[in-house]
């Protein structure tokens, strides 16, 4: 009995300075879902449900596969419905409930309102609201989930994006082996403590702790692809000094979430610090990043292990992400 | 012992049901008790939808007509989106004093997305975030567009270009909101290809212009 006892006060004593020490994460912009809530268990059985796409081939999880960090491997731009490539590749979707704004260029201003751009873009899921709300009306599974959710029928266009909604700000990424330092539960390695502060020093300004975004967009100066031709957030603001502007991703389970950059041009994260190194184009006059960063070979090396300690396995293999209901197309 | 509703107030069920009706009359008549009508108009000539109406020795013909109207009460705020294909009447308070025509800031970023500011509508820019506050499309013989049609789907709700326009309306009569858009249909044809269909400048433009182009006659 007192064994029980005093392994329950350690326990207590534990999540105690866990609970404190856990502070140096900043207060969500978005109110967090409850994951067992019958709105987030519709989100995600929509967010799974390919009937979202005009063909039914694609569901928002084609895209945003949850053993790619919610992002889409392999592709360098994201494959919509009728084998559409798209102009971006699809991004990571990892504590979105910290964000203000949405897509790569920004456009979207709530996870509500971000909902409604794959499911109507030609080149992603191509469909419109009238059909998705017509074939989600004629589904009994759909009809109980939502009267259980909202406690109202037939399903509207405010359940469809609430729902998505609420479950992506559902998809939180804290477990890394940096957050385990951060609550002083591991030490880094002397590795990870060099990359650490070239981290610190180079590249936290944009991709800030512990978001690991600062949320602002950014040009980080690679050469222009004349092929897309992608001006980024310019098209959204037509402020011409953020031509070629993207949203800053987060670095966190970037092991998983592989190719990289708006357009996906790099397969690899050293393909990304050599760009940074050495391959920032110069004649770039809305760049955001104005020198090359002097990174030597073993400090990219201990940059990139600094980067893997930002990977969460809790993230990427949570059951209560999956339904495990719908295939995948293959990749 | 069952107990009906109409205990509590000694009512007969008939006095009641007559009670309810001069109660939602009296309600209709102070709360809503008026019309806003939008009249939408090609030089002096009213736009009737799909008929062809001579204007700078063009002829014109309005496809389609959609506008948001938004009243903010004390109280509450009331949106609706007017179709030239339903009608272009709403009711208003008799106690509103402005109307607002879009859908602003405030009004976008707390949007719930159902009623009229569902976005099935079509007037919520999906690649964009915001809502079209104002859609005019037709033909004219001057586009160079494809069929000759021109397209204006006109918003914006983020600095520099917040586009909605606000007016101020006297209380307690009906208003009927005579909007010119020649000269909107001038400016596009001419300045912009017969086509914005995007928040920025020159929506912002043609709204400025449109806003120049309402009367407010009571």
């Amino acid at each position: 009995m007192r064994h029980i006892i005093l392994i329950s006060c350690s326990m207590f004593l534990l999540m105690s300075f866990i609970s404190v020490n856990d502070e140096y994460f900043p207060k969500p912009k978005y109110p967090i879902a409850d994951p067992d809530s019958p709105i987030v268990s519709l989100g995600r059985e929509l967010f799974h449900d390919p009937i979202l796409s005009k063909d039914s081939t694609v569901s928002c999880a084609s895209c945003h596969s949850q053993y790619n960090a919610f992002a889409h491997s392999d592709h360098a731009l994201s494959h919509g419905s009728a084998d559409r490539i798209g102009r971006r590749n699809a991004p990571s979707l990892i504590n979105l409930a910290w964000s203000e704004s949405f897509m790569w260029d920004g456009a979207s201003f709530s996870l509500e309102a971000q909902v409604l751009t794959p499911l109507t873009a030609h080149h992603e899921m191509d469909n419109s609201l009238d059909t998705i709300l017509h074939r989600l009306r004629n589904q009994t599974k759909y009809s109980n989930l939502v009267q259980k959710a909202f406690g109202e029928s037939p399903i509207q266009t405010k359940h469809v994006l609430k729902a998505i909604a609420d479950y992506e700000s559902t998809l939180i990424s804290r477990n890394s082996r940096y957050d385990s330092m951060r609550m002083h539960l591991v030490e880094f390695t002397e590795q990870e403590k060099k990359g650490y502060v070239l981290f610190k020093q180079y590249c936290n300004r944009c991709h800030a702790e512990p978001l690991f975004t600062n949320g602002q967009f950014a040009n980080n100066a690679l050469p222009v692809d004349t092929t897309l031709n992608d001006l980024g957030r310019y098209a959204i603001t037509q402020d011409s000094a953020q031509i070629r502007h993207f949203k800053i991703p987060t670095l966190r389970n970037l092991l998983y979430s592989f190719p990289y950059m708006h357009d996906g041009r790099f397969k690899r994260l050293r393909e990304v610090l050599n760009h940074y190194a050495e391959g920032i184009n110069m004649h770039d006059e809305t760049r955001s990043i104005k020198h090359l960063i002097p990174l030597s070979s073993h400090d990219i090396t201990d940059l990139m292990s600094f980067l893997h300690a930002l990977t969460d396995r809790t993230f990427i293999f949570n059951p209560a992400f999956s339904t495990k209901q719908y295939p995948q197309r293959n990749q | 012992m069952m107990c009906h509703y109409w205990d509590i107030f000694s009512l007969s069920p008939k006095h009641l049901n007559l009670l309810l009706l001069i109660v939602s009359i009296l309600y209709s008549t102070f709360i809503f008790g008026r019309e806003l009508s939008l009249k939408p108009m090609i030089a002096n000539t009213p736009v009737v939808l799909h008929s062809s109406i001579v204007h700078n020795n063009d002829s014109i013909i309005i496809t389609s007509f959609k506008a948001y109207i938004v009243i903010p009460t004390l109280t509450d705020t009331f949106v609706h989106l007017l179709d030239i294909e339903d009608n272009l009447i709403c009711s208003i308070p008799d106690d509103a004093e402005s109307v607002i025509i879009g859908i602003d800031s405030m009004q976008t970023v707390k949007t719930n997305f159902s009623g009229a500011l569902d976005p099935i509508h079509g007037m919520f820019w999906t690649w964009n975030s915001g809502y079209i506050n104002v859609k005019i499309e037709g033909i004219s013989q001057r586009s160079m567009q494809r069929n000759h049609i021109f397209q204006m789907h006109l918003g914006g709700f983020t600095a520099p270009h917040q586009v909605s326009i606000p007016l101020r309306i006297p209380r307690n009569t009906p208003i009927k909101l005579s909007i010119d858009i020649a000269p909107c249909i001038d400016a596009v044809l001419s300045n912009y290809q017969g086509t914005v269909m995007s928040p920025g400048k020159h929506a912002h433009e043609l709204m400025r212009i449109l806003q120049r182009s309402i009367t407010i006659e009571q």
